[in-house]
């Protein structure tokens, strides 16, 4: 049987957390993040676990390594770890304020803008790929 | 429950049209045994606050039980398939079906029920009448139809309204409720439809309320709608399920429910049917009998029963379901504004479009506002990074809505469903499904789509992306009997008889020989009451 490596598991669940809304993750989504991980059963490769390694050691790459698997290999392990985080972050109040809608004054900006990170991380994720 | 004896009905299934059959037998006197498997939800039930999405999303610690599911069946890591909407509280209306229904397909992806209630637990509760043209081509008759459809308007309780849409929603129904408020989203395409409504008559669309199988006034007992939001979890009772229904029946000394009784097939004596099913706990076939056996199994499930009781060689059936598309679609004037109460989650708009204008090939869309299916759903079909997709999604989500597209669908033979043997198999046996459009099919399909797209372009909604969840998707199913006057193997006779046999028949949407658009459930209640009227006649 596969051991759980729940300190790396919490690894991921503080990197993720940080990546997709820029705040520290609670106890409790760390505990159902590693028992997800367990009862959906995502193992990655050999070459995917370096890669993933690699994301939790330099956190500012993750957003272009995402943006360039969600073109390139959206089924991937590691798209679906991240996957799995943002899931149970939707499901925890303290986080809601990040996924309710809310009212904005100018909306079509924030699209542009957002629209022109996410081009930027996809192509800079793009180039990088190969190398890691 | 006395085994040996024989019984005076046998109704298979608690389905929508298994409940209708039952309580029409009832209500003229007779004896009634249900058989079915009845799967039940055993987790979730107690732990979904009533409140509203918006509050629990709010302050609720223990939601992402419900959201998530205990097993995390909640969260779908592949893609969009037959019965994404599904959550993990509606999941038990699958349950047990790999295991007991097993199906093979390269290109229909169907979805069943073994539970109590069947699909009717998660179905959207739109109800449509079918013209006089459709029920020709289904080989129903019209007449009669239409009493039928009052008498089931009367016990599941409609709400819609008069308007455009009408000729293809409710039509003549009497009796119904008034409609369902809809949110601010929907309010601006229906203003813009007003607007521009005699240029998009003209070329045969139509927008209005949806009539839905959901009270705005409490009725028997039942509560109306609290605009909570959280239909795909729960229900207060303003929805109409099957269980419902059959709840009360228990409650009759001529009805009994035999639960864990998945029937197998039939046979046929001199006065009565043997009916063999498996004891889905003691995993043993038995067998019980009775006078008249109405079948009410879902198409695919009665299919595999008819099959196995059959003697013939022949062992395909045809097969009928409507093509289904999603179309993901932002309205850019209402970005940044939030989308305000009253909040649900059933269809607030339909459009039709009957290029034709005879009520005839008509394709229907369901339009709908995304909000309580949880954003990392949507994040999922975003081809971006999730931090970027996620702020992305919550900026459009106000503006987003959600249109499903029917299309209507002939009998052809590529389309066709067959038993092959299998030993793994509880049942010994699988059923294999073939479901292919020719190209002519598929132009139209084509077609209809990107006129439904410039249509609601016209309307202020631009496409983000069409999802084609696959063939089966619809979960509408029907065909695989067709009615003929000819005594034929494996048809059904005008009353709803199987041929070739003098009592057994089948009451589900086996026997359409057409299968419209609009949604099939009203017209196979209708159906079903009809035939248990006829087989009390018999
Ligand atoms: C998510 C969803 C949304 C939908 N939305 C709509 C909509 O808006 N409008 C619309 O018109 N339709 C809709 N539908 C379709 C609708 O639910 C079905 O048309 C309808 O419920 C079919 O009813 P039925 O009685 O024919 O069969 P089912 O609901 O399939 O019931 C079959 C019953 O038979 C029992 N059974 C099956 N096989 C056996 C066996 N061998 N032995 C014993 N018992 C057996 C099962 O336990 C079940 O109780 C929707 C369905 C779903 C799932």
């Amino acid at each position: 049987m596969q051991t759980v490596d729940e300190a790396q598991l919490t690894r991921e669940a503080i990197a993720f957390t940080r990546y997709l809304i820029s705040e520290d993750v609670d106890a409790q989504s760390i505990e159902l993040y590693s028992k997800a991980q367990q009862k959906l059963n995502i193992t990655l490769s050999e070459n995917e676990d370096q890669r993933l390694n690699f994301m939790l050691n330099h956190a500012f790459i993750i957003g272009m390594i995402d943006g360039a698997l969600a073109l390139q290999s959206p089924q991937s392990g590691i798209r679906k770890k991240i996957y799995i985080m943002l899931a149970i972050l939707e499901s925890d109040p303290n986080y809601a304020k990040h996924f309710l809608p809310q009212e904005q004054r100018s909306p079509f900006l924030q699209l542009i803008g957002l629209g022109i990170k996410a081009a930027f991380n996809t192509l800079t994720g793009l180039i990088l790929l190969p190398w890691i | 429950m006395d085994l040996a004896q024989e019984h005076d009905y046998i109704v298979v299934g608690s389905g929508c049209t298994g409940a209708m059959a039952a309580q029409t037998l009832l209500e003229k006197g007779v004896k009634v045994l249900m058989l079915d498997v009845g799967e039940n939800d055993s987790k979730y039930n107690n732990l979904i606050p009533q409140k509203s999405f918006n509050s629990i999303r709010e302050n609720d610690t223990e939601q992402y039980k419900y959201w998530l599911g205990e097993d995390y069946e909640g969260i779908s890591l592949g893609k969009t398939v037959t019965g994404a909407q599904l959550t993990p509280a509606r999941k038990y209306v699958i349950k047990n079906t790999e295991k007991l229904l097993p199906l093979i397909s390269e290109t229909f992806f169907p979805m069943e029920s073994l539970s109590y209630g069947g699909l009717g637990n998660a179905w959207g509760l739109n109800c449509a009448v079918f013209s006089k043209n459709e029920l020709k081509a289904a080989g129903l008759p019209a007449d009669k139809m239409n009493e039928a459809y009052g008498v089931i308007c009367n016990r599941i309780g409609i709400s819609g309204e008069k308007d455009d849409a009408t000729p293809y929603t409710s039509g003549e129904l009497k009796g119904i409720q008034k409609a369902v408020e809809i949110d601010s989203n929907s309010k601006n395409i229906y203003e813009k439809y007003k607007q521009t409504k005699s240029s998009l008559n003209a070329k045969g669309f139509y927008m209005g309320k949806p009539a839905l199988a959901l009270l705005t006034e409490k009725k028997d007992g039942r509560n109306a709608i609290d605009y909570n939001e959280m239909d795909f979890y729960a229900d207060n009772g303003a929805a109409y399920r099957p269980s419902i229904t059959v709840t009360q029946l228990k409650k009759q000394p001529n009805f009994q429910y035999l639960s864990n009784a998945l029937v197998l097939s039939y046979s046929n004596s001199s006065h009565s049917v043997i009916v063999s099913y498996l004891d889905t706990i003691a995993n043993e076939k038995k067998t019980i009998r009775c006078k008249k056996l109405i079948l009410c199994s879902g198409t695919l499930g009665t299919a595999r029963i008819v099959l196995r009781s059959s003697t013939n060689e022949t062992k395909r059936l045809p097969l009928l379901c409507n093509p289904y598309k999603y179309f993901a679609q932002i309205q850019p004037s209402r970005l940044g504004k939030t989308n305000n109460a009253p909040r649900m989650a059933f269809a607030q708009l339909a459009l039709f479009y009957d290029a034709q204008k005879n009520n005839m090939d008509v394709g229907a869309a369901s339009i709908y506002s995304y909000n309580s299916l949880m954003l990392f759903r949507t994040i999922k079909e975003v081809p971006l990074n999730f931090r970027e997709g996620r702020k992305i999604m919550q900026t459009l989500l106000p503006a987003v809505s959600v249109m499903g597209v029917h299309h209507p669908d002939n009998g052809s033979g590529s389309k066709y469903l067959e038993l092959v043997k299998d030993n793994n198999s509880i049942t010994g046996d699988k059923l294999k499904a073939e479901y292919a459009l020719n190209e002519n099919a598929l132009k139209q399909i084509y077609k209809r789509e990107k006129e439904y797209a410039a249509t609601m372009r016209k309307l202020g909604c631009y496409m983000l992306k069409k999802i084609d969840p696959g063939y089966g998707s619809s979960i509408h199913y029907a065909g695989c009997l067709p009615f003929n006057k000819e005594e034929k193997e494996h048809h059904l006779s005008p009353n709803g008889r199987v041929c070739n046999t003098k009592n057994v028949f089948v009451a589900d949407g086996s026997g359409f020989t057409y299968l419209p658009a609009k949604g099939i459930t009203l017209s196979i209640m209708a159906n079903a009451h009809l035939t248990a009227l006829n087989a009390l006649n018999n």
